[in-house]
């Protein structure tokens, strides 16, 4: 690893190149890292793998804990990755040779996993309420919105 | 997971919103009533059936819609392969999406223990993997663009 940053740092000049491969480390480290997980995190079917990492190994636990609150940002994220294609239909007023189906199944998703969030999440405090609320009102907008347009 | 579904499905209507502004309205009727139906159908479950045998039936429903969404970038590869250019692969989208789908893996797999996360975010990984392989192999030319 020391070995491809040092090449980086070193044979790229270029800006584009250089995000490029530090990219590629990125991708590099996460293969190196999720199999040394993998292996070292193992339970068996149905045991109750927090508490058993917890009584177990803190740092462990500790770091599960951050994948447990980086993966909704990142999801967030990549929800927002077509926000740029969008903006440009808008622009043009054309969707080119673009598909419907990405956009259309990105909604049914968002809108299932909200469903399914809130039946297997632990209803506790209005931080949960509002949580089980909010789907089911936007569930109301979406409904009438698209029986307006049939 | 909930904030996250709600962000997705609010930027997913949004998206659809605008798209169908510029297409003929034969061309997205269908998707419209496909998608109506999903909604009210799934509301209904979420309401009518016992929470886990709802939270059972929601959650295969959502591996089926996930395996679709990640299914469409893999028609892609054919013609990556083919063309020898990965120039159509976003890699900026393709990073985030393995390290989103590495994470949720990992959480579903190690945290919550439950088949309808760990299992299409393996398969939206393993999607993800292969249109960075794709990427690397034929990079060349994108890098350069």
């Amino acid at each position: 690893m020391l070995y491809y940053l040092n090449k980086n740092l070193l044979v790229f000049s270029n800006l584009k190149k250089m995000t490029h491969h530090m990219l590629h480390f990125c991708l590099v480290l996460l293969l190196v890292t999720s199999p040394v997980a993998a292996t070292r995190f193992a339970v068996p079917k149905g045991t109750a793998v927090v508490n058993t990492l917890r009584g177990g190994d803190d740092k462990t636990a500790k770091w599960l804990e951050v994948c447990k609150q980086l993966a909704p940002v990142t999801s967030i994220l990549c929800s927002m990755a077509p926000l740029p294609t969008i903006h440009k239909i808008s622009e043009t007023k054309s969707v080119g040779t673009l598909p419907l189906l990405p956009y259309s199944s990105m909604t049914a998703n968002g809108f299932i996993w909200t469903l399914y969030g809130s039946l297997v999440g632990s209803p506790q405090g209005m931080f949960v309420c509002i949580c089980i609320m909010l789907p089911s009102c936007s569930t109301l907008i979406q409904t009438l919105n698209i029986l307006s347009l049939l | 997971m909930k904030w996250t579904g709600i962000a997705g499905a609010v930027l997913g209507g949004y998206y659809f919103k605008e798209f169908i502004k510029y297409i003929p309205k034969e061309l997205y009727q269908q998707h419209i009533t496909v998608l109506a139906s999903i909604i009210l159908m799934n509301t209904y479950i979420y309401y009518m059936f016992p929470k886990r045998k709802a939270a059972e039936v929601i959650g295969k429903e959502g591996v089926l819609l996930y395996i679709i969404l990640f299914a469409s970038p893999l028609i892609k590869l054919k013609n990556v392969i083919e063309s020898k250019s990965a120039v159509s692969i976003p890699l900026p989208f393709t990073i985030a999406s393995t390290l989103n789908c590495s994470l949720w893996t990992i959480v579903g797999m190690f945290l919550m223990n439950d088949f309808n996360v760990y299992f299409p975010a393996a398969m939206g990984m393993s999607s993800a993997l292969a249109q960075l392989l794709l990427k690397g192999m034929y990079a060349g030319d994108s890098v350069a663009a």
